[in-house]
This record gives structure tokens, C-alpha cells and sequence, in this order.
């Protein structure tokens, strides 16, 4: 009896543990989302009565070719900030895993340009590939007879790769950290008995490391993919979503039309979808690596 | 501490490997094409440096070359004069201060609970916080605003700090669970029979053995904070309430590409704060992360 006493206090504590951080996330992070959906349901406009009118606004949305662009926009970014950042990440870590001299150096130049503010690396990099005195294409030209001019910016077909590789750029450093500190718990037994039985490089990466780093791997498609799929300050800085909104994600669309337009249910009918998405992709991406964990443990 | 006899183990096993691969150095030539690499990935960095210390004349002519050093510090310190810098310093370090302590604290309780109290509740709870990570505040926004509003609390800087803690705790709950899954359990066995309360056992015992996941967790968290566009754009008033990267986006926006030395010089003012908290924190990186979170 005493020992149920004991269990049903500790319980209490528990729920008091959790009480604080579930009231906050509750009510500054859920509750407005609950409230998003309920509205996109609605004609509100931000003020006075509404009206419920069904799936009208999803209906809307789905007929409007922008939002339509920005979607797939923005799961193409997603999905391609979350895989290029894993692989050269990955790849600097195996490579600053190695005897080198000058490791601790090179990792934290490498980590910096996550710590510089996206409105200072959109400046640097809208002046380094500037279509007439940047420097990249200044570069590129000293290759070719001729002056090169490449519209990393200004143009609609490249506006977007452009972004996806400053993105990366800047989410390399976390990803690398998270495999560095992975690596280390490999123990170097396990690849020097694979050595001794004759595997090859590539198959003691994939039969003995790349298993052992799993748990680093969901992390990292977690960091890459928060970030890509709810990318706004870079493409916002860099470009304002231009040119010819080409480079404008779903991040960028939902904050013009919570505050630049009047039609606000159906900005919500949008967040919401963004949500879903998010959501969606995230748990399938960790249920998948999770699985491959426990399949490899 | 406890668990670590093992890691310490593979650590040594590492470090003979290690010397063993150092003898049989691969060639220089290796080393030398991955500083080259790196270095290539860094000139947007070396640019600003360099940058900082060269009149708006030479970085237009010469963004490359390196600095004469005749003009001294003055883009900084002309910088400074003109962007209200102090303010902005300020307020950012009190968002940051205020949303830190308490999401530390509270996400390590919740962790906490989560891996050892047994209960559906705590299970679920987990994955709640999970699916947390990665809600767009975007969504969100109206109707927190109004909530925000309702509370007294919009452009408040205890409004904005609550909205960071609420959207990035579930990353560090999810963080602090994996690392204390990894502590043994023995340890809080004792602490209960001898009639330790569950609070004081979680201060007294479990919060020191966090701290180098903490460290790592303060560097990314306040790296974000501290670079944040969105939520200071939507919450707050730009004027009464200037954070550094709104106060730079304000001062891109009015200077234009006019005077590139001021530019460089209040680049580098904003830069200073949060790359020195780096480079100060950045060895416990690694070891916050090695030590647990992401073994599973």
C-alpha cells in the first residue's frame, strides 16, 4: 500500500514536470494553430462576425496556380536542403574525423556561417554573385574568353538552386557536428576486424559505420528538413520571394497574406495546408530512419 | 560519469588507432586539398573580415585584396554611432536570457518525466512534443497575435520570449530525452530510498550530469534567437523594440548599397556577440552530442 503511495506521488510529480513547457507550447504554438484551422473554415476577415463557409477556401487554393508553385516549391526545397546538407556534411565529417592537423580549426570555420545572421550572408552572397561585378561570375570569366554573366539572383530558373546552396552553405556546420560527435561512438575495433576480413572502404562505410551513426542521421534529416520546409528569412532578405515570385516558399506566401492582403481565412486555409505538409513529411522521414535504426541494432 | 568507462574504453582504443593511422600518414597532399576546400566555402566569411577595415572605395575596386589598415577601426565605430547599437544589444540579450533559462529548465523537467515515469501519459506527451519540432509558427501567427494581445503581451519582450520557448523546447526535449535515457538508473534508486524528493533528486543529480548537452543546446538555441527575422518582425515594434537583426535589416534597407564600409562596419558589431558565445562554447559541442542524444 505504502509503495502504491509512493508511485501515484512520483506520477503527480511527473504530470508537474510536464505541466509548465506543455502550458506554454500549448498555448503559444498549438492552440493558434487549432485556431488557424478552425478560421480557414470561415469568411473571417480578421474583424467583426463570420460565417462558416466549408472547404470554399481550400477549394480556392487549390485553384490558384501560385500557391500551387509555392508548395511544390517549397517541399522541392525542402527535401533538397535536407539531403544535400546530410551528404556534405557527412562527407566533412569523415573527413575531419581523420588524423589531421589542423581538424579543430577547420571545423569551426566551417560551423561560422551558421552563426552569422541570414540577413548578413544574404548581403555577402547577393554581393559575391552580383550579375555585373560579382564576384563569382567574375571568376567564372577568367576561365572563358569571354565575360561571363550567370543571373544567380535574377533570374527565375536560377533563383532557387541559388538559394538551396546558400542554404546549405549555412546549415553545413550543425549536420557536421551532429556526424562528428555520431563518429565517435563508432568503436574502431569493429572497422579494424572488418579490414582484417578483407571488406572494402566503401562496404566498411556502409555495413559498419553508417548503421552505428543511425540515431545521427534522424537528427540531422530532422534539422535539415525543419529548415527547409519553413526556409523565409534567406529567400526573404535575398530576394523578397522574387523575381516573378519564383524563389517566394510557403513561408514567405503565409506572412504576405496574414499581412499584406485582406483575405485572411484564406491565408489560414494555406497555413494549415503548410502544417499538413510539414507534419506529414517530417514523420514519415523519422518513422523511416527510425526503422532502419532497429533494423541495423 | 558513470557511463562512461565505456566510451572511455573506445576513447583510448580511439587515440592508439588514431597513432597508428598518424604513422602511416596518408600524404600531406590530403590535408592540404581540405584546408583548400574549406577555404573556398569560407570566403564569404574572409570577405567580411577583411571587408570591415577598408574604405567603401577599396571594397568596390578590390574586395579581395587585404585591408592597408589605414582606416582603423572607424567603420565600426561609425557603425556603432549610427545604429543604436547599445539598444538593440540589449533587448536581444534579454530575449535571449529570458527564453534560454527558462526552456532550459522547463524542457529538462518534461525530459525528465518523459523517460522515467511511467504512465501513457508521458508516452504520448513525447510525441506531442515530437510532431512540435516541426510546426511552423507561420501557421500560427493571427490568432497569436491575438493571444498575444489578449495576454497584455504583444511587442512585449516577455510575450516574444514565451512564443521562443513554446517553438524551441520540443527540439530540446527531444534532445535532453535521448541523453538521459542514457544515465543509469542505480543512481536515482538510491537517491529514493534514502527519501529524496523528486525534485531535489532532479537538481541535485540529474540537471549537473546534463550539462554538456545544455551547452550545446544554449549555442544553437541562442544562435537562432539571436539571428531571428521572423518573430521580431511579426511581435515586435521595430522602434521601440529593435533587435540586432531587425536593426540591420533597417539599416540595409536605408543604406542600400551606398556606403559599403558602414555596412561592413555594423556587420561586424552584430557578428561580434554571438561568435565570441561561440567560440567560447564550441568545445562542448561536440562532447554535448557525443555524450548521449544521439547514441538513441
Amino acid at each position: 500500500m505504502k509503495f502504491m503511495n509512493g508511485n501515484r506521488k512520483r506520477y503527480l510529480t511527473g504530470i508537474f514536470f510536464i505541466a509548465p513547457i506543455s502550458i506554454i507550447i500549448f498555448t503559444f504554438l498549438l492552440l493558434p494553430i487549432l485556431q488557424t484551422m478552425y478560421y480557414s473554415f470561415t469568411d473571417w476577415r480578421g474583424v467583426g462576425e463570420y460565417s462558416f463557409i466549408g472547404l470554399k477556401n481550400y477549394i480556392n487554393i487549390f485553384n490558384d496556380s501560385s500557391f500551387k508553385y509555392s508548395l511544390l516549391l517549397t517541399i522541392y526545397v525542402g527535401l533538397s536542403i535536407a539531403f544535400l546538407t546530410n551528404v556534405i556534411g557527412l562527407t566533412f565529417a569523415l573527413v575531419l574525423d581523420q588524423a589531421l592537423k589542423t581538424k579543430n580549426i577547420l571545423r569551426t570555420i566551417l560551423y561560422l556561417p551558421n552563426v552569422i545572421p541570414i540577413v548578413v550572408a544574404a548581403f555577402v552572397w547577393r554581393y559575391i554573385l552580383d550579375y555585373n561585378n560579382g564576384l563569382a561570375n567574375k571568376f567564372f570569366s577568367t576561365f572563358s574568353s569571354e565575360s561571363i554573366h550567370i543571373p544567380w539572383i535574377d533570374s527565375p530558373d536560377y533563383v532557387v538552386p541559388t538559394i538551396i546552396m546558400i542554404s546549405t552553405w549555412q546549415m553545413i556546420g550543425p549536420v557536421m557536428i551532429v556526424y562528428l560527435a555520431a563518429l565517435q561512438g563508432v568503436p574502431l575495433d569493429l572497422i579494424e576486424a572488418a579490414k582484417i576480413d578483407g571488406a572494402s572502404k566503401v562496404k566498411r562505410f556502409l555495413n559498419v559505420t553508417l548503421p552505428m551513426i543511425a540515431p545521427g542521421i534522424t537528427v540531422n534529416i530532422l534539422i535539415g528538413l525543419a529548415n527547409g520546409i519553413r526556409i523565409f528569412d534567406l529567400p526573404y532578405a535575398l530576394t523578397g520571394g522574387g523575381p516573378a515570385g519564383a524563389s517566394e516558399t510557403l513561408a514567405i506566401k503565409i506572412y504576405r497574406y496574414a499581412f499584406q492582403s485582406t483575405e485572411l481565412s484564406y491565408g489560414m486555409a494555406a497555413s494549415f495546408i503548410m502544417t499538413l505538409v510539414a507534419l506529414v513529411i517530417t514523420l514519415l522521414f523519422v518513422s523511416l530512419s527510425r526503422r532502419y535504426e532497429r533494423n541495423v541494432m | 560519469m558513470y557511463s562512461n568507462s565505456t566510451t572511455q574504453k573506445t576513447e583510448a582504443n580511439r587515440i592508439k588507432h588514431k597513432k597508428n593511422r598518424l604513422k602511416m600518414l596518408k600524404k600531406p597532399s590530403f590535408e592540404i586539398v581540405v584546408i583548400i576546400f574549406v577555404l573556398l566555402f569560407s570566403i564569404p566569411i574572409y570577405l567580411i573580415i577583411i571587408n570591415t577595415f577598408k574604405t567603401h572605395d577599396r571594397i568596390l575596386k578590390a574586395p579581395l585584396s587585404l585591408p592597408d589598415f589605414s582606416v582603423g577601426f572607424q567603420n565600426i565605430v561609425e557603425a556603432f554611432q549610427r545604429m543604436d547599437i547599445v539598444k538593440s544589444y540589449l533587448v536581444t540579450f534579454s530575449i535571449s536570457a529570458i527564453a534560454l533559462v527558462s526552456m532550459i529548465v522547463l524542457s529538462s523537467l518534461a525530459a525528465y518525466a518523459i523517460v522515467r515515469m511511467s504512465g501513457k501519459i508521458f508516452k504520448a506527451a513525447y510525441w506531442v512534443f515530437l510532431s512540435c519540432i516541426l510546426m511552423p509558427v507561420q501557421a500560427a501567427f493571427i490568432p497569436l497575435i491575438f493571444i498575444l494581445k489578449h495576454f497584455d503581451l504583444y511587442n512585449n519582450i516577455f510575450g516574444i520570449s514565451l512564443v521562443y520557448i513554446a517553438i524551441l523546447s520540443p527540439f530540446c526535449i527531444f534532445m535532453y530525452s535521448g541523453f538521459i535515457r542514457g544515465i543509469p538508473i542505480e543512481l536515482e534508486e538510491a537517491a529514493i530510498m534514502e527519501g529524496c524528493s523528486t525534485l531535489r533528486l532532479f537538481f541535485q543529480i540529474i540537471f549537473p550530469l546534463l550539462k554538456p548537452i545544455t551547452a550545446t543546446l544554449i549555442i544553437m538555441q541562442f544562435i537562432y534567437i539571436w539571428n531571428d527575422l521572423l518573430l521580431p518582425l511579426v511581435i515586435l515594434n521595430g522602434s521601440d523594440y529593435p533587435t540586432v537583426s531587425i536593426g540591420l535589416y533597417k539599416f540595409f534597407g536605408s543604406k542600400g548599397n551606398v556606403d559599403l564600409n558602414l555596412l561592413f562596419g555594423g556587420i561586424a558589431l552584430v557578428l561580434l556577440p554571438v561568435v565570441t558565445v561561440f567560440l567560447f562554447l564550441q568545445k562542448y559541442l561536440i562532447k554535448g552530442l557525443a555524450s548521449g542524444s544521439i547514441k538513441g
